[in-house]
This record gives structure tokens, sequence and C-alpha cells, in this order.
């Protein structure tokens, strides 16, 4: 009976570390996580191409510009319990041109039944965008159909990107969701601007 | 009774343990080209990275531990790629990792040797093959240089030698000529110039004037025309698919009628589709097979495609997908052997990675149709067998899958590195 207890008794101590290490909760505190360099460019007072050292520093481009886009989506927990948003990552079209692919890393958990945001910031600049136009197959097609050059392509999204007057997309959305106990849930999503 | 107690107490802590593995993550690193000049095969790549981790984390991950996977764009360009490298080294605290370009990966090589940091790069350029100068390099196939040598070889002996076509010439004493079609300031593009020169010494083929093609050519009319003017029977195109599909095209236009012969990044099925009638008979290396082809692993490789990204069209997916897979499955194959004696850091996963003889990805033979593999720590270079395809009648075809290092033994040490 006495070693009943001691039994008894070792295995709820034992159960209450297993637990408390588990699911050991605290006040929240925040701190910062850490700090990004989200994108880089080589400092030159105008972008080169072939650039290898001082003594071969290759062909002097026009200047680029860079146009950071930032996508903003609801993100609703329709479950009874929370869900933490483990990774995120969609491609971005102008006109029907995929020209990036965003990604987003951070853990977020979500309330059960609440309504999370998530901006997604993406970094585009002119000439890796007029270049990317051009080595992809579907686009030279799509651009000769148009009767439209890579160059005047961006530059007229580059133009008119602040009045929305051209379609942008969000294709091949794909976000991973865990909840308490690890189950993982894939979601898939794509979407347009102008809604309309 | 105080030994059930012990026994009792040991059982709990051992599930205790257990929980905590089962949260244990392994972090890998990948910088890829989703935006750059290499974007056109750089994103269906990235693609295959991600989905194959998702099917070794769905499979029990890395004995039982699951690769967190940090993929970023680096848009081909070497500043940014050393930044995100930095980023994954001192943050992220990546285990391993995963390159693309050959430009990065050259510029990295030095940074990564002296962190100690095993990576397997998309670039196959035979400068990273040799451990006794980059002894963290490490690629999945076989590289560049011995896919330029073995694509000049079969197409010396399996066309020049045999075919109608060049008959005349063949009869007349004449040597065969080959020019190389590439951009110049391209690491990619000029990486195995020096290895297809030399392998058309060694062959008695002569060798033109290089041409200069831009990775972003729209137009190889003058470099077309200059070859057709020296008379060369066989053209190198070693940039990627939309640029070789140019010259190909151009060469057709122009009546310029050399064959041709591609590297890895050549090859695929978009070249197929634009290039049409004018791509016939092209021959070209490949890392893997094609996704369309019915090689074991495959059916998990294309199932993967639509559970991960069902977002994108399969008439987009391709053998970059396909290199995908092999990549991380060569990295996941170190992991588990270096986890397994108890530890992953660099020196143990090179050790690994080192230690593989006669493997197949997955465990599994002709897994994704390569293998089998050996890398020891004298010599990176996974494979001597180069396999190359060809277009016939609009498909893509096995071509001759060719041993270099059987055929040519004195010269195959000889070789490593460059």
């Amino acid at each position: 009976m006495k070693n009943g207890a001691v039994l008894i008794a070792t295995a709820l101590l034992v159960s209450l570390a297993f637990v408390s290490a588990c699911m050991a909760f605290e006040a929240p505190v925040i701190t910062l996580d850490r700090i990004e360099v989200a994108s880089i460019q080589p400092y030159f007072f105008k972008p080169r191409d072939g650039y290898k050292n001082e003594k071969e520093p290759g062909t002097v481009l026009g200047s680029g510009a860079i146009l950071n886009m930032g996508y903003i989506f609801n993100i609703k927990n329709p479950n009874k319990v929370p869900v933490m948003l483990d990774e995120l990552t969609f491609s971005t079209a102008f006109e029907g041109f995929e020209i990036n692919t965003a990604f987003s890393y951070e853990d977020s958990w979500i309330p059960p039944g609440k309504t999370n945001q998530l901006k997604v910031i993406t970094t585009n600049e002119t000439v890796p965008t007029v270049t990317s136009l051009m080595v992809g197959a579907d686009n030279v097609q799509k651009m000769q159909e148009m009767k439209v050059k890579a160059p005047d392509l961006v530059k007229k999204w580059w133009e008119n990107v602040g009045d929305f007057s051209f379609p942008i997309e969000v294709t091949a959305g794909t976000a991973l969701f865990k909840d308490e106990k690890g189950k993982e849930i894939r979601v898939t999503f794509s979407d347009k601007w102008p809604k309309k | 009774m105080s030994k059930r107690i012990l026994l009792f107490s040991l059982i709990m802590a051992f599930a205790c343990s257990l929980a905590f593995a089962a949260d244990e993550i392994i972090p890998v690193g990948s910088i890829n080209d989703l935006t750059g000049a290499t974007s056109d095969v750089g994103k269906d790549a990235a693609l295959g990275v991600r989905e194959c981790v998702t099917y070794i984390n769905d499979n029990g991950g890395i004995n039982g531990k699951k690769i967190k996977l940090h993929l970023f764009d680096y848009g081909y360009r070497v500043p940014e790629a050393i930044t995100i490298y930095k980023r994954f080294r001192d943050q992220d605290k990546i285990k391993l990792l995963l390159q693309w370009g050959t430009g990065d990966t050259e510029a990295l090589s030095p940074t990564v040797n002296k962190d100690k940091m095993v990576t397997i790069s998309d670039s196959l350029s035979g400068h990273l093959c040799d451990p006794a100068k980059t002894p963290y390099n490490f690629i999945y196939s076989t590289d560049y240089s011995t896919n330029a040598r073995a694509a000049l070889t079969a197409w010396y002996e399996k066309v020049w030698k045999t075919s109608d076509k060049w008959k005349a010439d063949r009869e007349a004493g004449k040597k065969p000529k080959l020019v190389c079609f590439y951009m110049f300031a391209s690491p990619y593009s000029s990486a195995p110039i020096k290895a297809i020169k030399d392998q058309a010494a060694l062959l008695g083929v002569e060798v033109g004037k290089d041409q200069d093609v831009s990775l972003t050519a729209l137009d190889a009319k003058s470099q077309v025309l200059a070859a057709k003017e020296e008379g060369a029977n066989v053209v190198w195109h070693g940039n990627t698919a939309m640029s070789v599909a140019t010259a190909i095209k151009d060469s057709y236009a122009l009546k310029f009628t050399a064959d041709n012969i591609t590297n890895n990044w050549g090859l695929d099925h978009n070249l197929v589709r634009i290039t049409g009638q004018a791509g016939e008979g092209t021959i070209g290396a490949a890392s893997c097979a094609f996704l369309n082809m019915d090689v074991p692993y495959m059916d998990k490789v294309r199932e993967y495609t639509q559970k991960v990204n069902p977002g994108v069209p399969m008439d987009k997916r391709d053998i970059r997908t396909v290199q995908g897979w092999l990549k991380v499955s060569l990295g996941a194959a170190g992991l588990q052997r270096a986890d397994k004696k108890g530890n992953i850091d660099g020196p143990s996963l090179k050790e690994a990675l080192e230690s593989l003889r006669d493997w197949y990805p997955f465990d599994t033979k002709n897994a994704l149709g390569v293998g089998p593999y050996t890398i020891t720590d004298k010599d990176h270079r996974p494979t001597p067998v180069a396999s190359l395809y060809t277009i016939k009648d609009g498909k893509i075809v096995l071509f001759e899958k060719i041993d270099m290092k059987e055929k040519f033994p004195e010269q195959w040490p000889k070789w490593l590195g460059w």
C-alpha cells in the first residue's frame, strides 16, 4: 500500500513535470526577433551587367528603379482552437506576367474564430524584371502577341501601378498551418486586384 | 517496488524526450533564382525543392526530425546571395545550404569552405568537384565539363562517324569543326568551354571562333552567320533553353545545317515547343529523367507537385522539378547518416556525403533516373555516367548513357576540377 502511494505520487510528480515542461505558460513578453536585409543591390551609381572587378567593370546599364509592393491578406481561423501560420508563399503577376515570388516564414498564431492580417512586402526592380520577361518562354510569346517589348511593358507598369489600371494577381499561393499538437494542413489561395 | 518506480520514471522521461524530439527541426537554407536571368528554369527547380522537403517530412523526416526549409530568391545577383547566406548562417543556423547559380556558388565557395558549411548546388561546375580545393562544395549530377565532353563524344561517334549527312565530308577526309555559342560573361555558360575544347583536341575535332550569345538573346543571326561562314559541323550551346532556342531557330532560318549539342540547362520541353522542326535532332545532357518519364519515384514527384503547389499548371513543370528532388534527396541522405552518428555539423555532414557508395536517391535503384552515385573525400564528382537525350519527332528520348570514366580511364582522374 505504501509502495503504491509512492508510485502514484511519483507518477503525478513526473507527469506534472512533463506537462509543465510541455505547456509552460507565462505572461507574453515582446522582444525583437531580428532585423533582416530584405533586398540589396551592389553599390553603383548605375547598375552594371557583367561586373567582375574594378578592372573589368562590365557594361553600365541605365539606372534601375525599385518598386516595393505590399500584399495584405486576411487570414481567418474558423476553428475552435488556435492555429499557427507556419509559412506562406505566393507568386505575383502583372497583367498575367509572373514577376515575383514572395515568402513569409514568421510564425503567427491566430486565435479561434478570429481573423489576422498579414502584410508581405515584395521588392521589384526594373532591370531584373525586364530580364525575367525576356527569358520566360511564355512571356516572350505573350509579348509578341501584344506587340510590346519588355522594357516598354515594365515602364508602363511602373508609371501606372499607383492607379491599379492593370490587373495584379496573386497566384500559386500556398500556406502551411499547424495546430497545437503539430498537426499540419496546407491551404492554397489565389486572388486578383482590383477585385473587379 | 523501487525498480518499478524507477522503470516508470524512465518511461515517462523517455516519453518526455520523444515529445521534444518530435519538435526538433533541422534548418536548411535554399538560395534560388525566381526573378532573374535564369528564372525561366529557376522557378520550377525551387518548387521541386519545397515539394521534396515536404515529401521527406511527410515520411518521417530526418530520423524523426523535420526539415525546416528557408527558401529565398536572389534574382541571380551575387551580392544578394551573399547576404542571404549570412542570414542563413548567423540567424537561421542552417545545417545545409542549397545553392543555384555558378556565379553565386563560386563566389560563396571561399566563405562556405571557411565556415565548413556543406553546400549542394544546381551549378554543376566542374571547378567545384575537387575536394582538395573546395571540400564543402557538392553537386548532384554529372558536372558541366563532363556533360560537354560526353555530348561532343557522343555526337562524334554516333553522328559524325555514321550519319549520311556528313558522309561526303568524312570521305573527303575533312575534320569536323566545333563552334561554341555561349554568353562569355556568364560563369555558368563559360564553365565547361575549356573542357569541351580539350575534348575536341582529344577526338580530332577542329574548333572555330567562339560566339557570344546573351542568356536573354532574342536574335542570334550574326553569330549563326559567323559559324556558318566557318563551316562548323556541330554547335555547343552553353546557355539556358530560351537563348538556345533563339540560336537554333535562327540557324534553321538561315539554313545553317550544323548539328546542335547542349548543356543540361539548354534541353527541356520549352526548347522542344519553341524550336519545333528546327530543334529536331538536338542532343543535350540531362541531370536526371524528365518529369513525364516512367522511372522509380517519379510518381511521387508528380503527386507532390499537385499536393504542395496545385496552383501551378502541370504544363509549366518539367525536369527542373526533378532536379530539385535530386538535390534535396542527396542532402537528406547526408543529413540522415550524420544524424545517426549523433551530430549534424559541417564536418560530419561532409563525411557522411563522402561515405556514399553506389547510392541511389531514396535508396531505390534508378530512382529519378540516376545513379549509382559514389562520392569520396578525393573526388566529389558523383558519377561519370552522362545521360544524353535527343529530340525525336517532337519528343525527348534517351540518346545514350556514356560512362566517361570507362571510356577515358587515363584522362578521367586528370579531369577532376576542370
